[in-house]
């Protein structure tokens, strides 16, 4: 291992360079192009070194040619380390979804703004593709997979590119693991949530995400919003696999009185008891308040729910 | 930002660490008692003051390289066991798989004092092992590479710090890789780079020690100015600067009753051990916890017994019959607690706690906790209903933790870092760490009247009812008001 790293140190482009290291570069514009640009330090005096400090646009553009090429490189060096960590997000319009799966080493990387900036980034872009494709016909979400080479940012600039910028910046491995878009079926809008809620208003971002397509003719007593986040909670929770028959009666034990371990004499505890085995939607006891079913809690909304989908980090390899 | 200085009151004794899944293991075979804080056990004897320390920071910036050299340089004082770079990065596949960040502890010693050393992998983590009990972190080695300066996640790392309560002299920054940055302008701008970035989250950057090192030439022994010296320098900073947290041992006795038996004629007896403190025969005591309002009865111990012997003066982890002069067997119950009277302990039925829900693959449940859920508390010798509130997410999921406030059924003797588990069944579904107590629910909270219509107001936002069926049929909640028909929405309807 330290053969390795002594070896990729040797390899790498910070390098010391004893005529270099002579050569004075003024602070204030080392810092002035460390703020403007963010890349590292050994970079940006390299820049200056080559360009005068007189130069700082030219400087800018050695920058991120370097920072492209260097991108490209530490992708391709970190790309065999295991990236278990990272966040999926999901964002809506009302007849079309996108959900993106990204991932990184350390969850210290997944937390910070600018990898939930590329996220949103490629989630949006993955958003804006299929909202110019036609809609669902059939009564089901219908799946588009798309591939990260396939996507472009606001600017025209391949997604491919923008990932291997940001590993360079961020210095960690990521990958993006899936880009998927979803059509509503007809009549039904498309409704996300997340969890954790990592992300923003617009494209939520966690751990877990879900999607459902809900159709409600009438409003019920709560918004449709409030009444698909609490759906999508539910499916995030209680995981179900498919969307079963409606049913009235829910097969649970709420209420459940705990006694194992407790005194006998005292009063029994009674705690909430769900019925896990159940992977049918409908047919689940609702997380939210176990003593109705998920059938029936809609039904007293006047809603529907059609098709859900359910992402979790790391689900698919 | 919820700072919860968890375990920071820990006992004095340094306790080992054990592998989180072992930890998770224990904790799930562990019976219906829970009992808290190690102190009653056999005490490690060490004379020198001990500290926890971690490192933090970039995968790529030298922390492996770093606690590598600290023990190779130590060892040349028998002050560790040197341990290459392979063996403490060697456990890949579990790395991989997120489980554990104790593969990384290890410990060394100075002239000066004893250290436990911890890398943190991950924010959740660090945060699963630290309410589990089995990773705690006083003072944070923040290693940051000179050649990248500062990462754009090189706050989340002092987040999390700042977070975990690290107290805010306990930081340094070792500026690694020095070797390959020359040039004494660059190397001033990364150090005032990070010394922004620190005062940013209140720690004092100003004054924070800032070393210059390569823990690389450490390692190899070369250049001695940047290697050994940097290293050497950095443990100064560990010896000198850090400070030890207040580790209050609170000496009162506390004795959690396991068992009560009345005996005629003589009085009533309990069991269980003496947590802390000393309890001799005579002694003015009051017994606390387990009732409704907070009532407390006193009475004087008129004998103690220990394996059917005389105790003429209890000690800590002793097991015991205390017999209590005067009391009837109503008065006494399992999970009350004994304490000397003039205590200034107050039950609560209302505490905030952190929490850890297990994964199915540690013995847990496969479905997440919710918020208004009824779970079954354990701690010390008692047990309660209780119900949840989670603060800052909806659910928590297995494998997740989250800060907590429960309401429990009754008043119950709670210390702040005492550990509590949750069980359903004969499964533990989680464990956590009480943090703040709560003054006890009030009077007009427990009104029946009051609560109702919280309980409804609550209904009519969420639009179903989280309390049970009796309630919604006892409240009847009008829907038909809840905010898609906010009459507040219709002033605004018409307008350009």
């Amino acid at each position: 291992m330290f053969a390795r790293t002594a070896f990729i140190r040797l390899l790498s482009t910070t390098g010391r360079n004893l005529a270099e290291a002579e050569q004075k570069v003024s602070k204030e514009a080392l810092m002035a192009l460390r703020k403007r640009t963010g890349y590292s330090y050994v970079n940006c005096r390299k820049a200056l070194v080559k360009f005068g400090e007189n130069d700082m646009d030219n400087a800018v553009k050695w920058l991120k040619e370097a920072a492209a090429k260097e991108g490209w490189a530490k992708a391709a060096k970190l790309g065999t380390r295991v990236t278990s960590n990272g966040l999926v997000s999901v964002v809506t319009d009302k007849s079309s979804a996108a959900v993106v799966e990204l991932s990184c080493e350390t969850d210290f990387v997944a937390r910070s703004g600018a990898f939930k900036d590329l996220l949103t980034n490629i989630t949006n872009s993955a958003l804006s593709k299929a909202s110019s494709q036609s809609g669902s016909t059939g009564a089901k979400l219908q799946e588009i997979s798309y591939e990260l080479g396939d996507l472009t940012d606001k600017d025209g600039k391949n997604m491919r590119e923008v990932l291997s910028l940001a590993i360079g910046k961020l210095g960690e491995n990521m990958a993006v693991k899936r880009v998927k878009a979803y059509k509503a079926p007809e009549g039904t809008s498309l409704f996300g949530a997340s969890h954790p809620k990592e992300g923003t208003e617009q494209v939520p971002m966690g751990r877990f995400v879900s999607l459902i397509a809900l159709n409600q003719p009438t409003p019920g007593s709560i918004s449709s919003q409030q009444l698909a986040g609490q759906i999508c909670q539910h499916i995030i929770g209680m995981s179900p696999e498919t969307l079963g028959e409606a049913t009235e009666s829910v097969n649970n034990q709420d209420g459940l009185s705990s006694q194992e371990g407790h005194d006998p004499d005292a009063d029994p505890v009674v705690v909430t008891n769900i019925d896990d085995s159940e992977t049918a939607l409908l047919r689940q006891a609702f997380m939210l308040n176990p003593s109705q079913s998920v059938h029936e809690y809609l039904k007293s909304h006047n809603a529907n729910v059609l098709d859900f989908v359910r992402v979790e980090l790391g689900s698919e390899q | 930002m919820h700072i919860f200085n968890l375990l920071s009151r820990n006992v004095g004794a340094f306790k080992t660490v054990t592998l989180c899944e072992q930890k998770m293991q224990q904790v799930s075979m562990m019976q219906a008692r829970h009992l808290a804080v190690p102190g009653g056990k056999a005490v490690f004897k060490r004379d020198k003051p001990h500290l926890n320390v971690g490192t933090i920071g970039h995968v790529d910036h030298g922390k492996t390289t770093l606690t590598s050299a600290i023990t190779k340089i130590l060892a040349t004082s028998k002050g560790a066991k040197y341990r290459k770079y392979e063996d403490i990065d060697n456990a890949p596949e579990e790395k991989a798989r997120g489980i554990t960040i104790n593969a990384f502890h290890l410990e060394y010693e100075t002239a000066k004092r004893h250290y436990a050393h911890i890398d943190c992998p991950g924010h959740a983590d660090y945060i699963k092992n630290m309410i589990t009990g089995a990773a705690q972190m006083e003072g944070a080695i923040l290693v940051v590479a000179a050649t990248d300066g500062p990462m754009p996640q090189t706050k989340e790392h002092l987040l999390l710090a700042r977070q975990v309560g690290v107290p805010l002299e306990n930081i340094v920054v070792f500026m690694n890789k020095v070797d390959e940055v020359p040039d004494a302008e660059t190397r001033e701008l990364v150090e005032m780079d990070i010394r922004e970035q620190l005062n940013e989250f209140g720690y004092p950057g100003d004054t924070c020690p800032v070393i210059f090192g390569s823990a690389l030439c450490a390692l190899e022994g070369k250049q001695p100015e940047i290697g050994e010296e940097a290293v050497k320098q950095l443990l100064d900073v560990l010896d000198n600067k850090f400070v030890i947290p207040e580790r209050k041992v609170n000496e009162e006795p506390m004795f959690a009753a396991e068992h009560v038996y009345s005996i005629v004629g003589r009085g009533t007896v309990i069991t269980g051990k003496l947590e802390r403190g000393i309890l001799k025969r005579g002694d003015k005591i009051e017994i606390v916890g387990g009732t409704k309002d907070g009532t407390t009865v006193k009475s004087t111990i008129s004998g103690l017994e220990s394996f059917r012997k005389t105790v003429e003066q209890a000690e800590p982890g002793d097991q015991l019959g205390v017999l209590l002069r005067g009391l009837g067997p109503k008065d006494v119950r399992r999970g009350c607690v004994l304490l000397p009277q003039g205590h200034k302990h107050k039950v609560t039925d209302k505490v905030k706690a952190q929490l850890y829900v297990l994964k199915e693959s540690e013995g847990g449940a496969k479905t997440p906790i919710a918020n208004y859920f009824s779970e079954h508390v354990f701690s010390l010798t008692w047990d309660s209903g209780a119900s949840v509130k989670i603060v800052g997410k909806d659910f928590v999921m297995p494998g997740e933790s989250a800060e907590v406030e429960l309401s429990l059924n009754s008043q119950m003797f709670i210390e702040p870092q005492q550990r509590f588990t949750i069980r359903k069944g004969a499964k533990t579904i989680g464990t956590g760490v009480f943090t703040d107590i709560l003054p006890p629910l009030t009077e007009q909270e427990k009104d029946p009247k009051s609560k109702k219509k919280l309980m409804k107001a609550e209904m009519e936002r969420l639009g179903f009812n989280p309390y049970g069926e009796m309630a919604e049929k006892r409240l009847k909640p009008d829907f038909s008001n809840s905010p898609k028909d906010n009459p507040a929405a219709k002033a605004f309807e018409g307008q350009p």
